[in-house]
């Protein structure tokens, strides 16, 4: 843990009805739980009734499956940020009838806890993947429960892994038939048999065809299948025994995506410059990914561990049972069937943990696996960043070139011509000199924008939290800047937190249409957060424009995150995450 | 009129020594640092100071906590706060004490000698001289949020912006070309609209404006 830190991921909370849009298959009332196809749906339960609040990991640009790593203890958000708490806090339903209520602005009590109340979030600071990361229930109630459960569970496990070996077959059919056909014609051709003419060489021709049929259209599709249905099983085995097994997928190659696959958060055809993957590169690309042999091996394993494992205590109990309403009883026999009817429902639990157990070995990706994907990730966030520099000085250069280089040129031609007027005619050279120190003023002013752009004055002068609230000062909406920063962040992630905010303000003013705008900073538990939230429309999508993106970007080179709840009527969310050490000033004025 | 100057950079404080003796200031003294600027209005007090907000040695904001501490010292003492840059967050700070005597402004406007020179005596004088900049953001902030200034007619925002600036109804009138009696029909105007007790003092006006600008 603590290792592999993969990029954005957005995170967004959907309100329910009357706060923020609300479908049916994405909030059935009702349920303990939700599934999404994006990733990962939790949900909580706030003090009353009525009250939820979902929080919805969807996959970061093109890179699906890398979330669930990041949940599994990663990333944290502060609950307690007054921002996250008027989200939080809107997700009441007003109470006798009223329409609308003012968003309070005191947390709620209690807080929000998790499902199952396993945890209280009270803290100050409560990280959600800590929350994230289910348990179970102990004492004798859970005890009972796990045993009463145990059956229905079982025969999930078991059918999903009865589905497994189907789909290791349909995998495994055409490359099988293949390699067959060729070991059993193309081996003993090239040993010297010559080409026999056969009879059943037209029904060899058509089994070459179909494997062939099977290889080009179906494996592609089963290997995703066999993706989707470790993943189901992941899930179900962290819902019911709290094993998390982390996901350590290759992303596909950037720009593209899989054929029925979309980031969460766009709409579909909403991706912009994502490429349907072709047969070869997805093969590839699926192929090359050791997660899919491992998935492949562990469906092999589940098909024959299973059945014994799931459905040994289902034996025992029905031999139990037998033994027991046998006709001609004597005490041994029926002291047999208690004992066994005993072993299987106290070994039933066991058995499914077991299994749990086993498939995380089987199933957990290796330190290399891991260490591989840190390797790529910080490959990409280097190139994005290096990138981002470069197009950063190519504006500088253009900025000065097309201005104040332009006007010191002019300026320097005007003062030239009333050098030459100044003995001829005054009033003429006064007016050229006027006219070149208004040029100079403008120079100046222009110089003085591209300095703010490069690196703001008050952040230099200042720190990060004065700077925010300088920026705050500017913006055309109402800005209130909450908490404080006991030092100074490093300065490249200071320069990159205080562009995001500058990013965020415009679009607060641009986009959102906001009254007002709520800043809050603080840095806990290693990181420094940054929660910005608008009373504006809502609807940002990361995926749509570049703002959000380029500032996803820059906080990924410090392996820092940008989150996003913003449902169509608003308000928006945005939770910055950066991971850094203040550096405590030393003692000055 | 004596002057104290501090101003890292040689050729501007070469220059604003210069602009100020042409103008009939007298240069007490100029300084390139925030504690010999400390020291200098200490031994003997100017009528005002012009000081740099970015000094060594830091290099930051060294320059304004000077300033602020020698007000703080000295209360009262007029100070011009030049800059590279303008920032409201500084212009608060600066006017936070509620007080006259205080001027921000960007360094640019030294180009124009009678314009600064000016700013320079007024707030020798107890008066302010905000940078054009500084209004300008101030009101573009005021204007979006449907406030009482959407009530002003643009001539009246005009007038609002120069006062605020810190200029007296005569500087106004000669500036827009109008008589000073309809600059101070104007200011009562705007006084009106904006809720706030009409002042015959020029200076408790500026700082009554830019307070609910600020607000």
């Amino acid at each position: 843990m603590g290792l592999v830190r993969p990029t954005a991921m957005v995170r967004r909370v959907v309100l329910p009805a009357p706060f923020g849009p609300t479908r049916a298959t994405m909030w059935p009332p009702g349920m303990p739980s939700v599934q999404s196809r994006s990733a990962q749906v939790r949900r909580y339960r706030l003090p009353g009734a009525a009250d939820s609040m979902t929080f919805m990991s969807g996959y970061g640009r093109n890179r699906p499956g890398l979330c669930d790593i990041r949940l599994s203890g990663m990333l944290e958000v502060d609950l307690d940020t007054p921002c996250f708490r008027g989200a939080a806090t809107l997700c009441r339903r007003p109470a006798g009838g009223q329409t609308e209520g003012t968003p309070r602005t005191k947390p709620l009590p209690g807080a929000v806890d998790v499902e199952k109340k396993r945890m209280r979030m009270n803290g100050p600071v409560v990280p959600v993947t800590s929350a994230l990361v289910p348990g179970t229930r102990r004492g004798v109630r859970g005890g009972l429960l796990a045993v009463v459960l145990a059956p229905v569970r079982a025969m999930a496990l078991l059918g999903l892994a009865l589905a497994g070996a189907v789909l290791l077959l349909v995998v495994a059919v055409g490359p099988l038939v293949l390699s067959l056909l060729i070991l059993g014609h193309v081996v003993p051709d090239l040993l010297g048999h010559g080409i026999a003419t056969r009879e059943d060489g037209g029904r060899d021709l058509l089994v070459v065809l179909i494997a062939l049929a099977c290889c080009r259209f179906v494996l592609p599709a089963a290997l995703l299948a066999v993706r989707r249905l470790t993943m189901l099983t992941r899930r179900l085995l962290a819902r019911w025994y709290g094993v998390t097994i982390r996901l350590a997928y290759q992303p596909p190659p950037a720009g593209t995506r899989p054929a029925g696959t979309r980031p969460a958060g766009t709409r579909p055809g909403g991706m912009p410059g994502s490429v349907r993957l072709g047969y070869r590169q997805r093969m590839t690309w699926l192929l090359s990914d050791a997660a899919t042999w491992r998935d492949l091996c562990w469906l092999a394993v589940s098909a024959v561990v299973g059945p014994l494992l799931l459905l040994g205590p289902l034996v025992l109990a029905v031999g139990g049972a037998c033994a027991f309403g046998a006709t001609n009883l004597n005490g041994l026999d029926r002291t047999a069937g208690v004992v066994l009817l005993v072993l299987a429902l106290g070994g039933a639990p066991w058995a499914l943990r077991a299994y749990a157990n086993l498939a995380r070995l089987m199933l957990a990706p290796s330190e290399q696996a891991e260490l591989e994907l840190r390797v790529a990730y910080l490959a990409q966030t280097r190139q994005e960043s290096l990138e981002t520099g470069a197009a950063e000085l190519r504006r500088i250069e253009r900025d000065l070139h097309d201005g104040a280089q332009a006007r010191l040129i002019a300026m320097g031609l005007t003062l030239d011509a009333a050098g030459r007027l100044i003995d001829s005619d005054q009033a003429a050279a006064r007016a050229l000199l006027i006219e070149a120190r208004d040029a100079s003023a403008k120079a100046l002013a222009e110089l003085r924008d591209l300095v703010r752009g490069v690196h703001p004055p008050v952040l230099a002068d200042r720190g990060l939290a004065d700077a925010v609230r300088a920026l705050a000062l500017d913006a055309p909406v109402r800005v209130r800047v909450t908490g404080a920063l006991a030092g100074r962040p490093p300065a490249p992630v200071e320069s990159a937190v205080y562009f995001a905010v500058s990013e965020l303000l415009a679009n607060v003013t641009k986009h959102a249409g906001a009254r007002f705008a709520e800043i809050d900073l603080r840095h806990s538990s290693g990181a420094l957060r940054i929660g910005v939230r608008d009373d504006g429309a809502g609807g940002a999508d990361p995926s749509r424009g570049t703002g959000l993106l380029g500032v996803e970007r820059r906080l990924a080179a410090f392996d820092g995150v940008l989150a996003i709840s913003s449902p169509a009527g608003g308000p928006t969310v945005i939770t910055m995450e950066v991971p850094c050490a203040l550096e405590v000033p030393c003692a000055s004025s | 009129m004596r002057v104290v100057i501090a101003e890292d950079l040689f050729l501007l404080r070469d220059g604003l020594i210069r602009l100020l003796e042409a103008y009939g200031f007298e240069v007490a003294a100029a300084v390139d640092n925030g504690a010999d600027f400390l020291d200098a209005v200490r031994s003997g007090r100017p009528d005002v100071a012009v000081v740099d907000v970015r000094l060594p040695p830091s290099f930051t904001d060294e320059g304004l906590r000077a300033a602020l501490q020698a007000r703080a010292e000295l209360p009262g003492l007029p100070i011009l706060v030049l800059s590279q840059y303008v920032e409201q967050l500084y212009a608060r700070e600066l006017l936070a004490s509620g007080a006259g005597g205080v001027g921000y402004l960007l360094k640019d406007r030294v180009l124009d000698g009678a314009q600064f020179t000016e700013a320079v005596r007024r707030v020798a004088d107890g008066g302010t001289a905000m940078d054009p900049e500084v209004i300008a953001r101030l009101l573009a902030r005021n204007e979006s949020a449907a406030g009482p200034l959407a009530r002003l007619s643009p001539r009246e925002r005009e007038v609002l912006g120069l006062m605020a600036e810190g200029r007296s109804n005569a500087a106004i009138a000669q500036r827009l070309f109008v008589t000073e009696r309809a600059i101070a029909k104007h200011t009562a105007a705007i006084f009106a609209k904006l809720d706030l007790q009409p002042s015959d003092d020029d200076n408790r006006r500026v700082l009554a404006v830019l307070a609910h600008l600020g607000r």
